[in-house]
């Protein structure tokens, strides 16, 4: 019953696994990849009660009535880990040939992506755990103006940038000897942010390889201080903020795409668009936006249910990404609004080929979700060139957008 | 038989998961890593009410603990039945987030039976009342310095909370 629901084919491309139970709790079905989510696999067997081989189901019994009642449309328990893989569930209910109304629970791997941002979650924890019982066992100790010495690494340069002093912390982070260091200009062994250094400015932000080969961030203050002959010189302090480093980029990440696809989202557009008017006023050349919206997508979601849209959703990212060229764009503005940015475009007949191209790879790239369910990909696309039908973001969007709609219309 | 959840609540590194494996699995490590998510254990009890004794079986809810970045999740407190809120002996912060947890906790079932895991008891800390902390909330059943390494309070902490909810299932 399980294939004609979801296919193996969509169950393997997501890694999803799957079981039906009843509104009693009794397993009906289930796949075989099932097993790697159960802990007990002896108790997972058909007739069976699925809270018994399920632990997470315990304590859901309201909330699955709900669900069974049409008071709720999903439910989804997000990140749970078992045997080292995170995975989510999502519950919908479906029904049987027989008109019977079951339960199906789909559980869905994480992706790599958000298990190397949930390492570096970790790591930041951790960092952070140490850092709070240092906290605690230095701050009433007598040394513990000392031992922010030996945290912190300090070195002085004089007024053309040649290191004058380093302190212990700052040599025991490169594993090098005093005299190695004194003498030399500091970006032989910082770099700045910018990666140039002027010979007697210092970064605000700079960053050192350390003696193990990793890459540390410092936030630095700088110092001023007059010396005994009266030439001036700086005191430079460097904090570690690696990790913010790592949050940073991480936050940045999060903020230009989208969730659910890993496509750029609108902000991300904006800002590529941006670039490509700059650089098309240098160079003359042009580039085209094309606005894409899926047909008939909220009659999906509402036929189908939330899991099979954001399926399709996922798939059309895709699809799409296989199509355009290296430097193009590919963005997620909204439910189902995508825009493609073709960084430059060598002629009209170029894009009229590609977007045909888009419309013949689409038809021939259905969503195969189960054996009954196949949801073809439909678009309206509406185009807009720059500078020909607008010479800033927000006319060369509308110039698309409304294009789109007219082209939707028309097909109404 | 009763089959029900509860859930560890507390900031992150406090311990909550290390006092599940020593309840679950009497173990202990001394390296700390993060928990993500949730992972959920079991543990087959008897209870202990006027006289007569109830199977019950625990699914306990480790779940993340709450960073100055990341809240806690509500989703995971759905369906418990009770909670442990869990603070290091050792950390003041994690002390002062305990009143949090157990609003968050009320918000979202209210009246469930809370107890309190001042853990890591086996290390340096500065002395605490931690009998005021029972003025907190009404519905705090127990408060308990617990030690994971030393196994200190551990059963006790999660036999008591088990009494506390088959006895309220049975009535």
């Amino acid at each position: 019953m399980i294939t004609g629901l979801i296919l193996p084919i969509i169950c393997k491309k997501y890694n999803i696994s799957c079981i039906l139970f009843s509104k009693d709790y009794k397993i009906v079905e289930f796949t075989d990849n099932l097993k790697d989510f159960v802990s007990d696999t002896k108790k997972l067997f058909v007739d069976g009660d699925i809270r018994d081989s399920l632990w997470e189901l315990v304590g859901f019994e309201e909330k699955l009535q709900e669900l069974y009642n049409g008071k709720k449309n999903y439910l989804h328990i997000p990140m749970l880990l078992k045997k080292d893989v995170f995975y989510d569930i999502n519950i919908e209910t479906c029904k049987t040939e027989k008109n019977e109304k079951l339960f199906i629970a789909m559980f869905t791997r994480q992706s790599n992506l958000s298990m190397s941002y949930l390492n570096i979650i970790q790591k930041v924890n951790h960092e952070n755990l140490k850092y709070e019982y240092e906290k605690e066992n230095i701050e009433n100790s007598q040394n513990y103006y000392n031992l922010i010495n030996q945290k912190l690494i300090s070195f002085h340069i004089n007024q053309k940038g040649i290191i004058t002093e380093v302190n212990k912390a700052c040599l025991s982070f490169f594993g090098l000897e005093k005299s190695i260091m004194i003498g030399k200009h500091f970006s032989n062994f910082f770099f700045s942010r910018e990666v140039k250094v002027s010979s007697t400015e210092v970064s605000n932000i700079l960053r050192a390889t350390n003696l193990n080969g990793i890459d540390v961030f410092f936030h630095t203050d700088i110092i001023p201080v007059k010396s005994e002959k009266n030439s001036s010189q700086n005191i430079i302090i460097c904090q570690d903020i690696t990790y913010l480093k790592k949050i940073e980029s991480e936050l940045e990440y999060a903020v230009n795409h989208d969730s659910l696809t890993g496509l750029p989202n609108r902000l991300m557009l904006r800002k590529r668009i941006e670039e490509c008017i700059l650089k098309s006023k240098d160079t003359k050349e042009s580039f085209a936006l094309c606005f894409i919206d899926l047909n008939k997508f909220k009659s999906v979601n509402d036929e189908y249910g939330h899991h099979v849209g954001d399926m399709l959703l996922k798939h059309i990212g895709e699809v799409l990404s296989s199509i355009i060229r290296e430097g193009d764009i590919i963005a997620r503005i909204g439910g189902d609004e995508f825009v493609i940015l073709f960084d430059h475009i060598e002629s009209t007949q170029y894009l009229d080929l590609t977007l045909k191209r888009i419309d013949s790879i689409s038809k021939k790239n259905p969503l195969y979700y189960s054996e009954d369910l196949i949801i073809p990909l439909t678009f309206s696309l509406g185009v807009s060139i720059y500078p020909n039908d607008g010479e800033d973001i927000e006319s060369l969007l509308n110039h698309a957008d409304e294009k789109m709609y007219k082209e939707k219309k028309e097909r109404v | 038989m009763f089959n029900y959840k509860i859930v560890l609540i507390g900031d992150f590194g406090t311990g909550k998961t290390s006092l599940i494996r020593r309840y679950v699995d009497n173990s202990f490590s001394e390296e700390y890593i993060s928990s993500i998510g949730v992972s959920i254990s079991k543990k087959s009890l008897i209870a202990n009410i006027n006289e007569q004794k109830y199977d019950s079986t625990m699914m306990i809810w480790d779940i993340e603990g709450q960073t100055d970045f990341k809240p806690i999740l509500t989703h995971y407190l759905n369906g418990a039945k009770g909670f442990v809120i869990v603070a290091d002996l050792t950390r003041e912060k994690t002390i002062e987030s305990i009143k949090g947890h157990i609003e968050l906790c009320q918000k979202t079932i209210p009246n469930l039976p809370i107890c309190i895991a001042f853990n890591k008891s086996d290390l340096n800390h500065d002395e605490i009342e931690i009998e005021n902390y029972k003025n907190i909330d009404s519905n705090i059943v127990g408060i308990f310095r617990t030690s994971a390494k030393d196994d200190n309070c551990v059963k006790e902490l999660f036999e008591l909370l088990n009494n506390e909810i088959v006895k309220r299932l049975v009535q």
